[in-house]
């Protein structure tokens, strides 16, 4: 993508008036990508649901809203924000399928001039990254915030486990040509 | 001098706007509790004789279905009856104070698996809760429960005064 950026450059100690100089900034592809000039941060660290009965309370919230959030500078291209599961099965839990948590998104915010995002539809859990939400990215320095939540179907059919508990991770990826 | 200043201010810029893809974890922690539910399928059962000589007792079969999921390593899982109301009226059966020594009511149980019916024959009482089944570790129904039963067996005595007498089984089911 081309931009234009006007530059006002003043020349002291010369009699010119000050000089405005508009110039055309190519196309980045003649310089290498910075793999790591931005962080994603995801907080908090740890999602806890508690399913204490399937017959009284079949889907069990977990205990927080989880909010993803980073700054990068925009390209102009589109941005997204994708979710996936590092195994297909709860560690110490084999009996609860990941694909009984449902993951939402509830909001995104993106500060900046000319970014924009919105939420995907809600989905089981995969260990294959799903599109949690996506937009386009603006011009300028852009701050990202995405909040999603998680839902537990609670299910007859799990082995009950309390000590351990059941875990599993998830990796984010946000992805910011 | 002036055309270089912009170059590198252009290259700084560009640079900066070469973001990529950056990750993040969250754990997710899920604690499932050891839990039983039960639903009486047949909530009134009439027990009946076909005798005419009192050979037979009177007979009848309550249906349940249980759900029921037991701890990983240790969990146990219980099914019990109890006689919570007794057969009323003057001259009737009674499970507490049976008219004729011998009188009972009894039952024998059947539970599908992964449950263990109880053995033999059993007597019901209204003083305390008697055996119906048991789960070990790490047992779980269907999500849509499975099935048990209770066949009912009351003697059939003379000395009953005719009539239609009512009692109350309470059933209960725990899960650890």
């Amino acid at each position: 993508m081309a931009a234009w950026i006007p530059i006002a450059i003043l020349l002291a100690g010369t009699a010119k008036p000050p000089v405005v100089v508009v110039r055309k900034l190519h196309p980045l592809a003649t310089v290498q990508p910075q793999a790591n000039n931005f962080t994603l941060t995801v907080s908090p660290a740890t999602i806890t649901f508690t399913a204490d009965n399937p017959g009284t309370l079949p889907v069990v919230a977990g205990s927080a809203a989880t909010t993803a959030s980073w700054t990068a500078l925009g390209s102009g291209n589109n941005w997204s924000l994708v979710v996936q599961a590092a195994s297909p099965t709860f560690a110490n839990c084999s009996t609860v399928p990941i694909s009984a948590v449902t993951v939402s998104c509830s909001s995104v915010n993106v500060f900046g001039l000319g970014g924009s995002g919105s939420c995907s539809g809600s989905f089981p859990l995969s260990t294959t990254p799903q599109t949690v939400a996506s937009g386009s990215e603006g011009l300028v320095s852009l701050t990202y915030s995405v909040t999603l939540s998680f839902k537990l179907a609670d299910s007859w059919k799990y082995i009950a486990e309390t000590s351990p508990a059941c875990s599993l991770s998830l990796t984010y990826t946000a992805n910011v040509p | 001098m002036t055309k270089k200043s912009i170059f590198m201010t252009g290259v700084l810029l560009a640079m900066a706007g070469f973001a990529h893809a950056q990750t993040g974890t969250t754990t997710l922690s899920v604690t499932v509790g050891p839990e039983a539910a039960l639903t009486v399928t047949t909530s009134s059962t009439t027990l009946a004789t076909t005798s005419t000589t009192f050979g037979n007792p009177y007979t009848g079969t309550t249906n349940l279905t249980y759900q029921i999921r037991t701890g990983k390593t240790s969990g146990t899982g219980t099914l019990t009856l109890k006689i919570t109301a007794d057969f009323g009226g003057t001259g009737g059966p009674s499970v507490g104070t049976p008219p004729t020594t011998g009188d009972a009511l009894t039952y024998t149980c059947t539970v599908s698996a992964p449950g263990t019916a109880c053995t033999g024959t059993q007597t019901a009482s209204t003083g305390s809760s008697t055996p119906f089944g048991t789960w070990g570790a790490a047992a779980n129904s269907t999500k849509a429960g499975n099935a048990a039963s209770v066949a009912w067996s009351l003697t059939d005595d003379p000395v009953y005064a005719p009539g239609t007498y009512t009692a109350t089984a309470t059933f209960t089911i725990s899960a650890t």
